[in-house]
């Protein structure tokens, strides 16, 4: 088995990549088999993808699952990879990487072959990085290599959304001003969370969100500065809306010694920069491609087309 | 000098493991109790570090700091436990069980009983530590919900 047929497998985005191309081998389909109230999500050229195939190809990406519920962005993300390995099948078959059957599909090794023949044309994986580029990137990722530096917050939020117009985001802002009012007052902090807070976990916890990775949230990290354990913050706004924040506790991150972990971050690397010469492929033949987003909800998830 | 210093701390450490083992199975169920707790506490407040530092895997060399977060699911957020019976299951293993309440964010304020957890530890040097020691790190129990999205 070669290095590269390794590296392939260990690929998250070929399995789903395999299954799609069952589909494309036969010409001319335009739904999925097997598919009972079909809801379709997009069209990618005459192809129809539905909300059932979202969430199997969610089942094969569990890295992506956090995302998938989390945001838009990661819905967005989802369904872009599937249009994109989609493509990714059809142009097996445009290359003559693999032959049209009328009675038989690919096999998985026909098709794991073909797509490490065209890795190696268009987006080939890059040789390992100077060992000064590796350890900057192991220093600029300690979310990857051991346990980042955490902050442990007690949190009120008042929701309110970007797009909001004026008057909602002011609205926001004053209910966030008298909530500090009243925890001036002397009102529990925990109280209020329980009651007012528009974090769902945070009425649970009445408001203690755990320690968080402040690498995860780079606005906050710029709004500690000079903050110790025990300070109250006044209202921040932040990506979710309007926050009261209180820190209750703080640890410096740990990484895992750089000789330990060496190996992964010259694999991350490469995979890195093979994943966006495999980007900057797919959107070059997404140009003559025909794509449709169709459920109206998806529609505002992309809004410079799938693949800006 | 020096050498009596040696001598008498060498003597000590031997008193020390003595007494662990001596120690009687209600004292090491108390023991294990406290340190459950801290642990699963640990758990609902993602505080790694802590975690990291008392995992079986970690005192064994074969768990590495990048490997704690990874077995993390930020998505189902432990809210609250219980820790139920103890069964010292020989000299150096034990169980607990621990009952979670977790939540969700999709779940609205709301919690859902997860149910109760078989939960492995491994007394080394005198010490309670979580997980099986002959889990590899990677196998190494995870803390977690019961799954909600299958």
């Amino acid at each position: 088995m070669s290095k590269t047929f390794i590296r392939l497998i260990q690929s998250s985005f070929l399995l789903p990549l395999l299954a799609l191309l069952f589909w494309a081998n036969s010409s001319g389909a335009t739904t999925p088999p097997n598919q009972g109230e079909v809801v379709t999500i997009m069209r990618v050229n005459n192809r129809n993808f539905t909300v059932q195939e979202y969430a199997t190809f969610l089942q094969n990406h569990q890295d992506l699952m956090g995302k998938a519920l989390s945001s838009d962005e990661g819905k967005a993300e989802i369904v872009r990879e599937m249009a994109a390995s989609y493509l990714l099948s059809e142009q097996l078959f445009k290359e003559g990487l693999v032959k049209r059957e009328k009675d038989r599909n690919p096999t998985q090794q026909e098709g794991i072959k073909a797509y490490e023949a065209l890795a190696d044309k268009y987006f080939p994986l890059p040789k390992a990085p100077d060992e000064d580029t590796a350890y900057k990137y192991y220093q600029a990722h300690p979310e990857k290599y051991g346990i980042p530096e955490t902050i442990r917050l007690n949190q009120i939020l008042v929701k309110v959304n970007d797009a909001a117009p004026n008057n909602l985001v002011e609205a926001a802002k004053e209910k966030a001003d008298k909530i500090l009012k009243r925890l001036d007052a002397g009102e529990s902090f925990g109280a209020i969370a329980e009651k007012d807070s528009d974090n769902p976990i945070g009425r649970v916890t009445k408001g203690d969100i755990g320690f968080i990775l402040l690498s995860d949230h780079p606005w906050l990290k710029s709004t500690l500065e000079g903050k110790k354990v025990g300070d109250r913050l006044d209202v921040v706004k932040t990506p979710q809306g309007f926050e009261v924040l209180q820190i209750t506790d703080r640890h410096p991150g740990m990484l895992t010694p750089y000789a330990n972990i060496h190996d992964s971050v010259v694999k991350a690397i490469r995979h890195e920069e093979q994943q966006k010469l495999r980007y900057a492929y797919v959107r070059e033949i997404a140009k003559g491609a025909k794509i449709e987003v169709l459920l109206p909800e998806s529609k505002k998830m992309f809004p410079n087309g799938m693949f800006p | 000098m020096k050498k009596i210093i040696l001598a008498l701390l060498s003597i000590l450490s031997i008193l020390l493991g003595f007494y662990q083992f001596k120690l009687k199975p209600d004292q090491l169920k108390e023991q294990l109790r406290e340190r459950a707790a801290l642990y699963w506490d640990s758990v609902r407040i993602h505080d790694f570090l802590t975690l990291y530092s008392m995992e079986t895997a970690k005192v064994q060399g074969l768990m590495q700091p990048h490997q704690v977060q990874k077995r993390t699911n930020f998505d189902v957020r432990l809210v609250s436990f219980d820790l139920g019976a103890i069964k010292i299951l020989d000299s150096s293993s034990a169980e607990i069980d621990m009952h979670g309440q977790y939540t969700m964010m999709e779940f609205e304020g709301k919690t859902y009983d997860g149910g109760i957890t078989k939960d492995r530890w491994t007394l080394i040097d005198g010490q309670w530590y979580h997980g099986d020691p002959k889990d590899p790190a990677q196998k190494a129990t995870a803390p977690k919900g019961p799954s909600l999205l299958k």
